[in-house]
């Protein structure tokens, strides 16, 4: 089973402290110089007001990921328990966007990790937009950026033995509860 | 600070801080004009961790804040009518026998005064004037006045307006009707807005006192500090800021020396502001970055951040904390304290501090709610003024027993309208905030890529029956006019505004909230009524300017928020 990060929105103050640390966390310079350089701020999990409810929504790494299924160039797989995104294959497409259930996945300019070359950037001076999504920082000291920085601690990473646990958990509580 | 100082006896935050991580499922939280996990998220999270816990949460706010999402009973009043809802509460507490009559009997006085004037606001009635259902008014007076211990918080939400005063002495009221003073887990605390306002209050950067709230029209403390400063010092009491800009442009203040303030986003009206500050004779600023105030500057003194300097903060609960230097100050940028003392030198007068410690032992002589407090204390010891002695272990909770004055004070108050309501020319309500990425003028915050990044411009909150009626759709460019003034901005249409309210914040130069705001203030502090004033919103036609009308899109960030 697929590893995920979810956040609980009994805990969320709306903060964006997450999309912060994730935009930091997917950049290789320093904020200051981000700045500077008016580097695009492009996180991966986004912080939702919606009528009754605050809470940052991100990828759930889904099993039969519909962006994997969906995308021509093959450039969305399964690897280590997550649903990556090859983005040096994305052509921006968008239809990852349109398939996804969740509205996690983002299209920006500039993904910081890889300069794409492409002939359009010589008359728009632009990089071609991308596709991006939650990673679950892979390769940060740490993982992943929000469930650390999040000061209500309202993120959990949930990986196969969790939910094993909540399960067994639950079944245990529940078989008590027939006694 | 002025209607709890009538109340108690003293204007600051009764209570601490740390008290709510102590709250549990027998306690209440009443939070009134305050958005608090957007303005003070580090408080507004203890609040719903209590939540958690199982503590009863009451909100009071015009607009669906996070906070108010989370609440048991929230209470939507409209803007304006705090009064009219604190008093129907306070009628039904007396009304149902929930009142702490002991409380009320031995530790306070005007009772029978306050509950003639309370009489007449039944739920019914107050109901009528905020839009509030009078059974929600008594479902949380009920919490309120049953709970344990019922801890009241509130902020500007309540004091920027003209009837602030009167907000302040009714949330007071409720609290001693309840007895909900004097004691943990309870208590009137105002949320203060800057991380050293109460500090700077507590020196005395106020008009009418010294260090410690000393009066300056007393005659024995004038001795005292005209002994300790070996100069002779004025009895009279000074100028608040709005009566400031009155006196600059009567020729009275010739010279204004502004530091760390930027009236020209923060002051209501800001093209009356404006237009006083260039008629100065000379208008020095002393900021760390070059503000639209530092703009129309005859002289820029350029500050240190607080990463630059020593010193000492004094949080709203009357903690006294260290800050540290990380960092020398860039260029010939030098911390406040050091540029006063130069120019203090400069006049005549003997300044020769070499540090901040060696101020603030001078402070302790002649402020005796400091008198106690140490940088060696403070290094490792947690002290709430006030601490008048070097073994007195500071005061985390006031007038356990008895109020700063004796008795506590009720106050029979009357709802008044604010100074500017709706009409034909100007038909929607416009109050003001902020959000949690910026802080104020935007002078830092825009400045970090982080927090600017998650909230880069500014947005009109209006609800969606009034766009409707104004062919407005969420991201249009509308323009928003004031008998003040006006701006340009995206519109965001949401319900967390009600019908025929709208919100902006004033933390964008390109689009000042405060451009549009009233300069009406309450008449005993002057605090102006920021959070009421009317609105005329209009969806933007550019085809006067032969373009095509166009909506705006938010960049590649895509949070809709």
């Amino acid at each position: 089973m697929n590893t995920f990060v979810i956040a609980n929105p009994k805990k969320c103050i709306g903060c964006k402290a997450c999309e912060i640390a994730c935009a930091v966390a997917h950049i290789d310079k320093s904020v200051v110089t981000a700045n500077k350089e008016e580097i695009p701020f492009s996180p991966r999990v986004n912080l939702i007001r919606a009528d009754i409810v605050t809470t940052p929504i991100q990828c759930r790494q889904c099993e039969d990921a519909p962006c994997a299924n969906v995308c021509p160039v093959s450039g969305i797989i399964h690897q280590d328990d997550k649903i990556i995104i090859k983005t040096e294959q994305c052509i921006g497409c968008k239809t990852c966007i349109l398939a996804c259930p969740i509205g996690a996945m983002n299209m920006v300019h500039d993904e910081a990790t890889l300069k794409k070359e492409s002939k359009l950037s010589d008359t728009t001076n632009l990089e071609p937009m991308v596709a991006i999504k939650c990673d679950l920082c892979v390769g940060r000291e740490g993982g992943p950026a929000c469930v650390e920085i999040c000061p209500a601690e309202a993120f959990i990473l949930v990986e196969q033995k969790d939910i094993n646990e909540i399960s067994k958990n639950k079944r245990k509580a529940n078989a008590l509860r027939t006694v | 600070m002025s209607g709890l100082g009538t109340a108690f006896g003293s204007g600051a935050m009764t209570n601490s801080i740390d008290e709510i991580d102590l709250m549990d499922e027998k306690d209440a939280i009443f939070a009134i004009g305050t958005n608090t996990t957007e303005c003070h998220p580090i408080i507004g999270l203890k609040l719903l961790q209590a939540k958690d816990r199982g503590t009863k949460l009451v909100v009071a706010d015009p607009r669906k804040t996070d906070l108010a999402m989370h609440a048991d009973v929230w209470l939507r009043q409209k803007p304006g009518t705090d009064v009219a809802l604190l008093n129907a509460m306070i009628n039904v507490i007396l009304n149902e026998n929930l009142a702490d009559n002991e409380f009320i009997n031995t530790r306070t006085e005007n009772f029978e005064q306050m509950k003639e004037t309370v009489l007449k606001y039944t739920p019914e009635y107050s109901e009528k004037i905020t839009k509030v259902p009078a059974e929600k008014i008594r479902e949380a007076a009920r919490i309120i006045a049953k709970s344990n211990n019922t801890a009241s918080y509130y902020t500007m939400g309540i004091t920027q307006h003209t009837t602030g005063v009167d907000n302040v002495l009714s949330v007071a009221n409720i609290a001693m009707v309840t007895g909900n003073l004097g004691k943990p887990k309870a208590g009137v605390n105002p949320l203060r807005g800057q991380n050293n306002v109460q500090g700077a209050c507590d020196m005395g950067a106020l008009p009418n006192v010294y260090p410690g709230y000393q009066a300056v029209t007393d005659p024995a403390i004038k001795e005292k500090f005209e002994k300790a400063w070996n100069k002779p010092l004025s009895d009279k009491v000074g100028l608040t800021i709005p009566s400031v800009l009155n006196e600059i442009m009567k020729d009275n203040v010739k010279v204004l020396y502004v530091f760390g303030e930027n009236p020209v986003r923060s002051d209501p009206d800001v093209t009356h502001v404006k237009h006083c500050l260039e008629h100065l004779d000379c208008l020095i600023v002393q900021d760390i970055f070059l503000t639209e105030t530092a703009e129309l500057a005859d002289v820029v003194l350029p500050g240190a951040s607080f990463a630059e300097k020593d010193g000492t903060f004094s949080g709203t609960d009357r903690r006294v904390q260290r800050i540290r230097k990380a960092v020398e100050p860039i260029g010939n940028s030098m911390p406040d304290w050091l540029i006063l003392s130069k120019l203090i030198s400069s006049m005549g007068y003997p300044s020769d501090y070499k540090s901040p410690e060696e101020i603030f032992n001078e402070i302790r002589t002649v402020t005796p709610s400091y008198a106690g407090i140490t940088y060696g204390r403070i290094e490792n010891e947690v002290i709430s003024w006030p601490c008048p002695t070097e073994d007195h272990k500071g005061t985390p909770v006031l007038h356990i027993g008895k109020f700063s004055r004796g008795l506590g004070k009720f106050s029979a108050i009357e709802h008044r309208d604010p100074a500017e309501m709706p009409d034909k020319e100007y038909p929607l309500m416009l109050t003001t905030g902020r959000v949690v990425a910026h802080y104020h003028t935007g002078t830092m915050t825009r400045r970090c890529w982080g927090l600017n990044g998650t909230h880069p411009e500014e947005s009109i909150e209006i609800n969606p029956v009034d766009a409707a009626n104004l062919n407005i759709e969420d991201g249009d460019e509308v323009s928003v006019t004031t008998r003040r003034g006006s701006l340009i901005t995206k519109a965001q249409v949401t319900t967390r505004v009600p019908e025929g309210l709208t919100f902006i914040t004033f933390h964008f130069t390109e689009n000042p909230g405060n451009i549009l705001t009233n300069s009406a203030a309450d008449p005993i502090t002057q605090t102006p009524e920021y959070k009421v004033c009317s609105v005329n919103v209009k969806k933007l036609d550019f085809s006067d300017f032969g373009c095509q009308k166009r909506k705006i899109f938010k960049k590649e960030t895509q949070n809709a928020v």
